[in-house]
């Protein structure tokens, strides 16, 4: 297991959501998802699927698909595959990490560089906790689902902390915000929880 | 919680539960349209046709400026902090994106309320009232956000009279279809230099362009270029002022009432997103704690509206109320989408908006860091902190 998170947050990282996805996918296709959209790379979308439109989903190469009739994967393999694809969503926030860190080390604030800002210091600190943290969580309890689901939660929260710091630039254009949202969005279609309906 | 969805809010003078209840009438009208105006803020047609929208810009203009009356439910609304807060707090559970669509004066009206002399401020109101224009408030640059002293926007002498304004302004409100607004530049090296102007478009050297936004798109975010845009003599706002209320400083009151507006409206579009996990869920109990913190974010911010009509230079009230509300929004979304089976932010567009708009209240006047320097004691008080007068920057 820890090959395949590590490959899933590697292909994150370098290759964006659509690349990560596909990994975490591991071959499942739409049926296998738990609710009544299952969120696919783009290119793996079979010809004539019914797709719901969402630009912002689009832009990442992620396409929403009604999964129409087949059965969901049984829970186990879903938090399998819930695991890979928050190693996937780890990526894709280190990229955001990244990106936040030469934002705020070129802009300055009161003459001084927003990386040298406390306030700033300490959410980005707190960024590098939860990625080793949860990096540790999805390989020690990949097979928890509630740890799992927990992860996705941290992740969608790390997001708009980091978003945060890249002010409205990261809000406004094709910002880091978008693709954040389309990150969470697809968590949202695979991760099923104890307790909702 | 023993709330029902269309009770009017305990604890409010007579006159405020009524401008909560007319409020909410129009929420539904916003609701109405906030589809349509998420998927192209630019189409002009269903804004201009919502009777919503139209008494909104109305109901938000000063009373001596109103082209015509409003109901007698809406005549408090500008007359405190206080009902403001509990306006905008129903609309925005209508519909915070549509909300931002309105063609009001918005925070280029009180930048003229504030700074402009009574001929600026009746010939912005008449053109208000004659064009029913979108208003813009320039003071955001790409590199000077938080840090908007610094802006480096021109304000520079015309030889042949008057001025001439270089520079360019970004993310801001209506920044490509007002026809009127405010933008400030600086005069010279010191944050007292700073000033802020009326500007009019068609004007030469004056260019705009949208910018594609996450969430809030109703609110038309873009950019703004001055190419030695001319700005005649009586377009310079603060003109009749002492030096040191001409600028920033004069216009700080201002930015407390606009700071607890979007508190009220990042707290309506959480409450947006509880009704909507409620309506989904018929009968199911688990909302009761969320549902009582927002009761209880929605009493603390009547209050901190309350003590800022009181002590209207305070800074802090408004601050702690965003601080509080546009977090608090943030995490409803979370909520909702744990409440909600697998794919469901997709499935509902409503909610799914939501979940977009929401982040947009970090960003306005005033990000969380920026509230939290602002908030936090800097001293040993010698008072109860929130009682001691304060100003940010000071
Ligand atoms: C929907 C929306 C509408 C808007 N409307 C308008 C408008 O009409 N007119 C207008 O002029 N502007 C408008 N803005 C812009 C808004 O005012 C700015 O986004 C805001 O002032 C923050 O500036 P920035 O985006 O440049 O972020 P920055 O100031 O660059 O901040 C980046 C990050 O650094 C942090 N930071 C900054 N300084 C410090 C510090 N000293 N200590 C610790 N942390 C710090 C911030 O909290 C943030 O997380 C709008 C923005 C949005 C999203």
């Amino acid at each position: 297991m820890r090959d395949t998170i590590e490959e899933c947050e590697r292909a994150g990282h370098a290759e964006g959501l659509a690349a990560g996805l596909a990994l975490a996918l591991d071959g499942a296709g739409a049926a296998a998802a738990p609710g009544r959209l299952a969120a696919l790379p783009r290119a793996h979308v079979p010809e004539g699927a019914p797709v719901v439109p969402h630009a912002l989903a689009e832009r990442e190469g992620i396409a929403f698909v009604r999964p129409g009739t087949g059965g969901a994967l049984p829970p186990g393999r879903l938090t399998a595959l819930g695991a890979r694809l928050a190693a996937a969503r780890l990526g894709t926030s280190r990229r955001l990490i990244d990106r936040v860190v030469a934002h705020v080390a070129a802009r300055a604030s009161g003459g001084e560089p927003l990386i040298r800002k406390q306030l700033v210091r300490g959410a980005l600190a707190d960024a590098l906790v939860t990625v080793e943290t949860t990096r540790r969580t999805l390989v020690v309890a990949a097979a928890v689902g509630a740890a799992v689901t927990e992860a996705h939660d941290r992740l969608t929260s790390l997001d708009w902390e980091l978003a945060k710091l890249l002010g409205a630039s990261g809000y406004a254009g094709e910002g880091a915000a978008s693709t954040a949202f389309v990150s969470r969005l697809t968590a949202n279609c695979w991760v099923s929880r104890e307790g909702s309906p | 919680m023993n709330e029902l969805p269309g009770e009017p809010p305990h604890a409010l003078p007579h006159a405020l539960r009524r401008l909560a209840e007319g409020s909410r009438e129009l929420a539904a009208e916003l609701r109405d349209i906030a589809l349509a105006v998420d998927a192209d803020p630019h189409d002009s047609a269903p804004l201009r046709a919502s009777s919503a929208l139209e008494l909104l810009r109305v109901v938000g203009t000063p009373r001596p400026f109103r082209a015509h009356a409003v109901p007698a439910w809406a005549e408090p609304y500008v007359d405190s902090r206080l009902a403001r807060v509990v306006a905008n707090v129903e609309l925005a559970r209508g519909d915070a994106g549509a909300l931002n669509a309105c063609a009001a004066p918005s925070l280029a009206g009180f930048t003229v309320d504030a700074l402009g002399d009574s001929d600026q401020q009746k010939a912005f109101y008449e053109e208000l009232a004659n064009e029913r224009p979108w208003t813009f408030f320039g003071m955001t640059e790409r590199d000077h956000g938080s840090d908007a002293t610094a802006m480096r926007t021109r304000l520079d002498p015309d030889p042949s009279g008057g001025f001439l304004l270089h520079g360019a302004k970004r993310y801001v409100a209506n920044a490509a279809r007002g026809t009127i607004g405010v933008v400030w530049a600086r005069t010279g090296p010191t944050p007292l230099s700073l000033r802020a102007v009326v500007l009019r478009r068609p004007a030469p050297g004056f260019t705009g362009a949208p910018l594609e936004t996450l969430g809030l798109r109703g609110a038309c975010l873009g950019e703004m270029a001055f190419d030695g845009v001319p700005v005649p003599p009586e377009s310079v706002l603060g003109r009749h002022l002492p030096a040191s209320r001409r600028g920033l400083w004069g216009a700080n009151r201002a930015f407390g009432v606009v700071r607890l507006q979007i508190a009220a409206q990042a707290l309506g579009s959480a409450f947006a997103l509880r009704d909507a996990v409620r309506a989904l869920r018929p009968g199911w109990a688990g909302h009761a704690p969320m549902s009582a913190r927002l009761a209880a974010a929605r009493a603390l911010l009547y209050d901190l509206a309350a003590e800022s009509d009181a002590r209207p230079d305070d800074r802090r009230p408004p601050s702690l109320a965003k601080l509080h509300t546009a977090a608090l929004a943030v995490e409803v979304g979370r909520w909702a989408e744990a409440a909600l089976p697998p794919g469901s932010l997709v499935e509902h567009p409503l909610l799914e908006k939501w979940c977009r708009d929401v982040g947009a209240f970090e960003f306005m006047d005033g990000t969380s860091n920026i509230l939290r320097l602002t908030l936090a004691p800097e001293t040993t008080p010698r008072r109860a902190p929130h009682r001691a007068p304060h100003q940010e920057g000071s």
